[in-house]
C-alpha cells in the first residue's frame, strides 16, 4: 500500500474574485502500516488536505496516487472518519457498519457476519439494534471507525476524530485506536491540533504551517508503546512540537 | 397509565365545556334549534343520515367514502409528481433554478381559483375534483421535499461516498431516508390543504351524487342546518384522523432519525 500526495495545492475563490490559497505544494507519502499525524495551527487546511486525499475534493493542482493510480473520486479503498461521526441516524448500529459492504454488493448474511465481528472488535456487542443517538459520543465514534473498517480500506484518514469528545473519553479512545492499530496494522493518516494526542499515537508527526498550509517539519516519535504521557521523553516531544507550532503561529 | 388518562381528559375538557354550553343554550331557547341546532341534535341527525341518507338512500358513510376516494386519487397524483420533482430539484441546483419561477408563479393561485377551468377542462366529476385536490396537495409536498433534500447534512453524503456509494445509492440510501421526516411534514400539510380543497370542489357539484360537500349543499337547499352541521362534523373528524395518521408516521420516522 502506498498513498502519495503529489504537489497538492488548493485555492478558494476569495473576496473580490482573488483566489485565496489554502494549501501550497504538499508532498507526502504514507508508508504502509504506519501511523502518521498531521498537526498544524487551526485553519491551516488540514481538513481540506484530508478531503483531497479521500477524493472528495479535487485539488487546484497536484494529484493523489493510491498504489500508483490517481484518485479522482471517493473510493472505499480510502476510508475517512469524521470529527462529527457522520453516522446515519436512520440506520441501526449494525446497519451503519454494514453500509460499505452493502455498497459493494456483499450478500446480507455475509455482511452481517463481518459487521458482528467488527462490533466485537470495537467493544460494541449488544448494541446492534440501537440507533446512533442512543449511544454515547465515544461509542458513536467507535461505530464510525467500525463502519470505515468494514469497507476494507487500504488507508484510513481520520479528521480530528476525537476532537468533539471530553478529555477522558478522548484518552480512552486513543488507547482503543492504538489497540486497533496494533491488532490490524492499518495505515492511518490522522489529523489533530492536540499535541498530546499526536505524540501519544503517532510514529510520525507532520507539522503544517499557517494558511496556506505547507509542510514545515517532520517529527519521528521513537517511543515504545504504551507511552507514558507524563514521562520526560514524552514531554520533550511535546515541547518540540509546541515550539514549532508557536513559531508557525508567530509567522 | 393513570397520569396519561388524566392528561387526555384535561385535553378534551375545554371542548366538552363548549359543547355543553352550546347544548345548554339550545335548551334555554337562547337560539332557535332550527338555525343553530344543539350537538345532541346534530349527533342524532348524523346517525339518521347513516341509515336514511340525504338525498334518501345516499348514506353519510357513502358520502364520506366518495370524498375519501377523491382525496386518495388526488393525493396519489400529487405525490407521484411532487416527490420525484422535489427530489430532483433538491438534488440539482440547476433544475431547481429552472423550476423556481414556474412554481412561484402558480403557487399563489389558490386551488379554488382553479375550479372554473377545472370544470371546463375535465367536466364535473371525479376528474376535476381530483385535479383540484392534487393541486392543493402538490405544492406543500414539493416545497418540503426540496428543502428536505437540500438540508440533508452534506457530511452524510461525504461519508456514503467514501464508503463506496454511487449516485444511485446516494439518492436511495442517503438522500431519501435523510429527508423523510421533512417530506412527511409536507405530506401532512398537503393532505390538510387537499381535504379542504375537496369539500370546496364538491360544493360546486358532483356527478355521482355522493360526497360530503355535495351532501352539505343538498342540506342547504332543504334548509336542514342539522344535516349541514353533521356533514361539517364528519369533515372535521375525517381530516383530524388523517392528520393523526400521518403524524404517527412522522413520529415513527423521527424516533429513528
Amino acid at each position: 500500500m502506498s498513498l502519495i500526495l503529489e504537489n497538492i495545492s488548493q485555492e478558494y475563490p476569495g473576496p473580490g474574485g482573488i483566489p485565496t490559497p489554502a494549501l501550497d505544494g504538499i508532498n507526502l507519502e504514507l508508508k504502509n502500516a504506519r501511523f502518521t499525524t498531521l498537526i498544524g495551527p487551526s485553519g491551516c487546511g488540514k481538513t481540506t488536505l484530508l478531503k483531497i486525499a479521500a477524493g472528495l475534493t479535487r485539488p487546484t493542482a497536484g494529484r493523489v496516487l493510491l498504489d500508483g493510480e490517481e484518485v479522482s473520486h471517493p473510493t472505499p479503498k480510502i476510508g475517512l472518519v469524521f470529527q462529527e461521526f457522520a453516522l446515519f441516524p436512520w440506520r441501526t448500529i449494525l446497519q451503519n457498519i454494514e453500509f460499505g459492504l452493502e455498497m459493494q454488493g456483499v450478500k446480507p448474511s455475509e455482511r452481517r457476519k463481518q459487521a458482528r465481528e467488527l462490533l466485537r472488535k470495537t467493544e460494541l456487542t449488544g448494541f446492534e439494534s440501537h440507533f446512533p443517538r442512543q449511544l454515547s459520543e465515544g461509542m458513536q465514534q467507535r461505530v464510525a471507525i467500525a463502519r470505515t473498517l468494514a469497507a476494507h480500506p487500504r488507508v484510513i484518514l481520520m479528521d480530528e476524530p476525537f476532537g468533539a469528545l471530553d478529555s477522558q473519553t478522548r484518552n480512552s479512545m486513543q488507547e482503543f485506536l492504538l489497540k486497533l492499530f496494533r491488532d490490524e496494522h492499518p495505515t492511518i493518516l490522522f489529523v489533530t491540533h492536540n499535541i498530546d494526542e499526536a505524540v501519544f499515537l503517532s510514529q510520525t508527526v507532520i507539522g503544517l504551517s499557517q494558511r496556506p498550509g505547507r509542510i514545515r517539519a517532520e517529527f519521528s516519535i521513537d517511543l515504545a508503546h504504551p507511552r507514558e504521557r507524563t514521562s520526560l521523553e514524552f514531554n520533550n516531544y511535546r515541547r518540540e512540537i509546541l515550539e514549532f507550532l508557536d513559531r508557525e503561529r508567530k509567522g | 397509565m393513570k397520569k396519561n388518562d388524566n392528561n387526555s381528559t384535561s385535553r378534551f375538557l375545554p371542548l366538552l365545556i363548549i359543547l355543553l354550553l352550546w347544548e345548554l343554550g339550545a335548551d334555554l331557547s337562547l337560539f332557535s334549534p332550527e338555525i343553530f341546532p344543539p350537538p345532541s341534535r346534530v349527533l342524532k341527525t348524523a346517525l339518521e343520515l347513516l341509515v336514511q341518507g340525504l338525498p334518501p338512500g345516499h348514506g353519510l358513510h357513502l358520502h364520506a367514502l366518495y370524498s375519501l376516494l377523491r382525496v386518495s386519487l388526488g393525493f396519489a397524483i400529487a405525490l407521484s409528481l411532487a416527490l420525484p420533482l422535489g427530489f430532483l430539484a433538491g438534488w440539482s441546483p440547476r433544475f431547481n433554478r429552472a423550476l423556481n419561477p414556474i412554481v412561484n408563479l402558480i403557487r399563489p393561485i389558490p386551488p379554488l381559483a382553479w375550479i372554473p377551468v377545472a370544470v371546463i377542462w375535465f367536466g364535473i366529476g371525479l376528474k376535476s375534483s381530483s385535479f383540484l385536490i392534487a393541486l392543493g396537495i402538490f405544492f406543500p409536498v414539493l416545497l418540503n421535499t426540496i428543502s428536505g433534500v437540500r438540508e440533508v447534512n452534506p457530511v452524510y453524503l461525504d461519508a456514503a461516498r467514501t464508503l463506496g456509494a454511487g449516485e444511485f445509492h446516494l439518492i436511495t440510501k442517503v438522500l431519501i431516508p435523510a429527508s423523510l421526516p421533512m417530506v412527511l411534514t409536507g405530506i401532512r400539510v398537503g393532505l390538510g390543504v387537499g381535504w379542504m380543497t375537496l369539500v370546496a370542489a364538491e360544493l360546486t357539484g358532483v356527478r355521482s351524487g355522493y360526497g360530503l360537500g355535495f351532501m352539505i349543499m343538498t342540506a342547504r337547499d332543504l334548509g336542514r342546518v342539522d344535516a349541514i352541521l353533521a356533514g361539517m362534523a364528519v369533515i372535521g373528524l375525517v381530516g383530524f384522523l388523517m392528520d393523526r395518521g400521518i403524524l404517527f408516521l412522522e413520529r415513527k420516522t423521527l424516533t429513528t432519525s
